[in-house]
């Protein structure tokens, strides 16, 4: 009995060890495969799992089944505008038909470098016409959809299946970045001068602004202290006035007498008629009679 | 086909024959041969130390997805666990919750150029965006974790490497193009960085990456070396357009409250002019009209005693002619009136 068990655990041993590579195969989850029989596809398997097959005679060939990438090289390519970008592309797709895909293109590498020129030729036919503009802003969602679309039945005969075009990177060749970066120049020279001279501007408005302003507010001043004046001075001839009418001659009279006072300083000298009426007494008086021969 | 449960039906199978076996040879059964024990015992302990391998920890802050025959069966969280060894299984063990990141257009301290410059799409002057495209130089930083894990180990080809990195440059140089380049230099970098961080997103959930974008960050936004200069120039002429304002605004300030105070000088001194005025005037005519009042009581009388008193007041100090028309006295006579003339003493000295 003890005999049998170990015989038989070796003899499983031995037909585990040389039979169990050759029958039986485990498909990974990233992975798909196909079994073939001389050449010819037998069994197309996209599941993970262990599978069955003859050992010996069928060989298996394993494909990748996640999201593949396939990265163009950096290209030149010309507008419609004929102007010329360094366009690098990449695509995002998977294979859906290892059978199909094995059929036309035998090898990942060279599926690849298929499905690499299918969309790089797609890529040039579509940038040829677009603008430049176009490329580089608001229709690049569009352009890559068009170029999916494009590429999409091609692949589809290859057993691929396209998810995705994107543009990486668009970029300008050297020689047009130089006269890019001129432009560039040329305009931030323009903005920085328009700065300045917008700063002038208001520099001088606001100079302007407060010169008149404050020109307004001294002669507003002026204007309204004139007339101050003026009415003070109106009141005093007027209050004067009104004084005065009550007996005119009295104040003529009177104020002769001060403007005599102020007139005649005490280095004048004044020639006096002896008639005048400061004289009358002087000479009219009359010492015997005792009368003044006066008025 | 093979089914998974066949090995461990097998596995029952073995193990009772064995206690079976163990249990004879104790009871010192016929037929016991050494070299079959010693098969079957390396058999068993090969068996032993193969399952033992099964043991597998996951530390905090990561998950293992573990595979049976290649088939995805599960996630599992932190602590011990068994699973299926090599060939039946397989685990990947992965730190989850670690913050990644990518950077594009440096290295570190080092900027990769051709990364990092690209095309902005600034409007012509009719407004046309793209027309007048700039070159700008941003290097961006990408921080990311893992929110599936079963997609990011088996769905996309590489996704933390190339996948991410074509994504994030996708995205970036998307976004970036679409822009004027003063939006992604100055004024909207936060919009810039949303928006990446938007696109960049969707792109990775298309690929089945199973990536997660934390944050999208720019980490510096240049002018390209070649026109440097002219961008620092606007930015001085930025600043001196705001210092001469600023100084404008100094002038405003220091000239306006001047004239104010100018003018408020001006209208107080002709009010107090008119005040004065008015209270001289008033002064004066209430003088006039009481010296009146009085003179209206006796008016001849008063009137000459003010020209007398004027009189009195004027003549002392001066000097005076009296010519007398009856003596035949002649104006000539006395000429030339000057004070240095030898003139015959004036009668007031004699007086």
């Amino acid at each position: 009995m003890l005999k049998i068990l170990a015989i038989a655990l070796v003899g499983l041993s031995v037909i585990a060890g040389i039979i169990g590579p050759q029958a039986l195969f485990i498909v990974d989850e990233k992975q798909q495969a196909i079994v073939t029989r001389f050449g010819d596809v037998r069994q197309t398997i996209r599941d993970p799992g262990l599978y069955l097959k003859t050992p010996f005679v069928d060989a298996t060939t394993y494909y990748d089944k996640r999201l593949l990438t396939f990265d163009a090289p950096p290209d030149s390519l010309l507008t419609k505008d004929k102007k010329r970008l360094i366009i690098d592309v990449y695509a995002r797709g998977r294979i859906v038909d290892p059978k199909l895909f094995r059929e036309t293109v035998q090898t990942e590498s060279q599926g690849r470098a298929r499905a690499i020129n299918i969309i790089a030729s797609e890529l040039r036919t579509e940038i040829a016409s677009d603008n430049q503009s176009e490329i580089i802003t608001t229709k690049r969602e569009d352009i890559m959809a068009r170029i999916l679309e494009n590429v999409k039945p091609k692949l589809a005969e290859l057993g691929l299946e396209m998810l995705d075009v994107r543009i990486k990177r668009a970029d300008f060749p050297p020689e047009i970045a130089e006269s890019v970066y001129a432009r560039m120049q040329a305009e931030r020279k323009r903005k920085a001068d328009k700065e300045r001279a917008e700063g002038a501007e208001i520099d001088a408005q606001v100079r302007a602004t407060v010169d008149k302003e404050a020109t307004i507010i001294r002669a507003t001043a002026q204007r309204q202290a004139n007339i101050t004046r003026g009415e003070g001075e109106a009141r005093a001839v007027e209050i004067f006035a009104d004084a005065i009418s009550a007996d005119p001659a009295f104040y003529s009279f009177q104020r002769s007498l001060q403007a005599y006072k102020k007139i005649f300083q005490s280095n004048s000298t004044v020639v006096l008629p002896a008639d005048s009426d400061l004289f009358e007494f002087l000479q009219s008086y009359d010492g015997l009679n005792g009368t003044f021969d006066g008025q | 086909m093979y089914r998974p449960e066949e090995p461990e039906v097998n596995f029952e199978q073995v193990l009772d024959r064995i206690r079976g076996f163990f249990g004879k040879f104790r009871l010192g059964g016929k037929g016991g041969s050494a070299g079959s024990l010693i098969v079957i015992v390396l058999f068993l302990i090969a068996l032993a130390v193969w399952m033992g391998s099964g043991f597998y920890t996951v530390q905090p802050g990561e998950e293992a997805a573990v595979r049976r025959l290649g088939k995805f069966d599960s996630i599992t969280g932190p602590g011990l666990h068994w699973w299926w060894p090599t060939p039946i299984g397989a685990r990947d063990v992965v730190k989850v919750a670690d913050v990644r990141q990518l950077e594009v257009g440096v290295r570190g301290n080092t900027p990769i150029l051709n990364e990092s410059l690209m095309i902005t799409g600034d409007p012509d002057e009719a407004g046309q965006p793209g027309e007048a495209p700039n070159i700008v130089d941003v290097q961006l930083l990408v921080q990311f974790d893992i929110k599936d894990l079963e997609s990011f180990l088996y769905r996309a080809v590489d996704p933390a490497g190339q996948s991410i990195k074509d994504a994030t440059e996708t995205a970036l140089r998307q976004v970036v193009g679409s822009r004027p380049i003063d939006d992604v230099l100055t004024d909207k970098k936060e919009d810039t960085q949303a928006e990446t961080k938007i696109v960049l997103q969707k792109l990775l959930d298309d690929y089945q990456t199973g990536i997660n974008v934390r944050e999208v960050k720019l980490l510096n936004v240049f002018a390209p070396e070649q026109v440097k200069d002219a961008f620092d120039d606007v930015v001085r002429a930025k600043e001196d357009k705001a210092r001469i304002i600023n100084l404008a605004d100094a002038y405003k300030e220091d000239i306006l409250p001047k004239a104010r105070g100018e003018a408020a000088r001006l209208t107080e001194a002709a009010e107090a002019y008119k005040q004065e005025r008015i209270a001289i005037a008033e002064g004066q005519a209430q003088q006039f009209l009481s010296v009146l009042a009085e003179y209206e009581k006796a008016p001849d009388v008063t009137r000459q005693r003010l020209y007398l008193e004027a009189m009195e007041e004027i003549l002392p100090g001066i000097t005076k002619y009296i010519i007398s028309k009856e003596q035949g006295g002649s104006l000539l006579e006395l000429l030339p009136l000057t004070n240095d003339a030898q003139l015959p003493p004036p009668l007031g000295a004699n007086q």
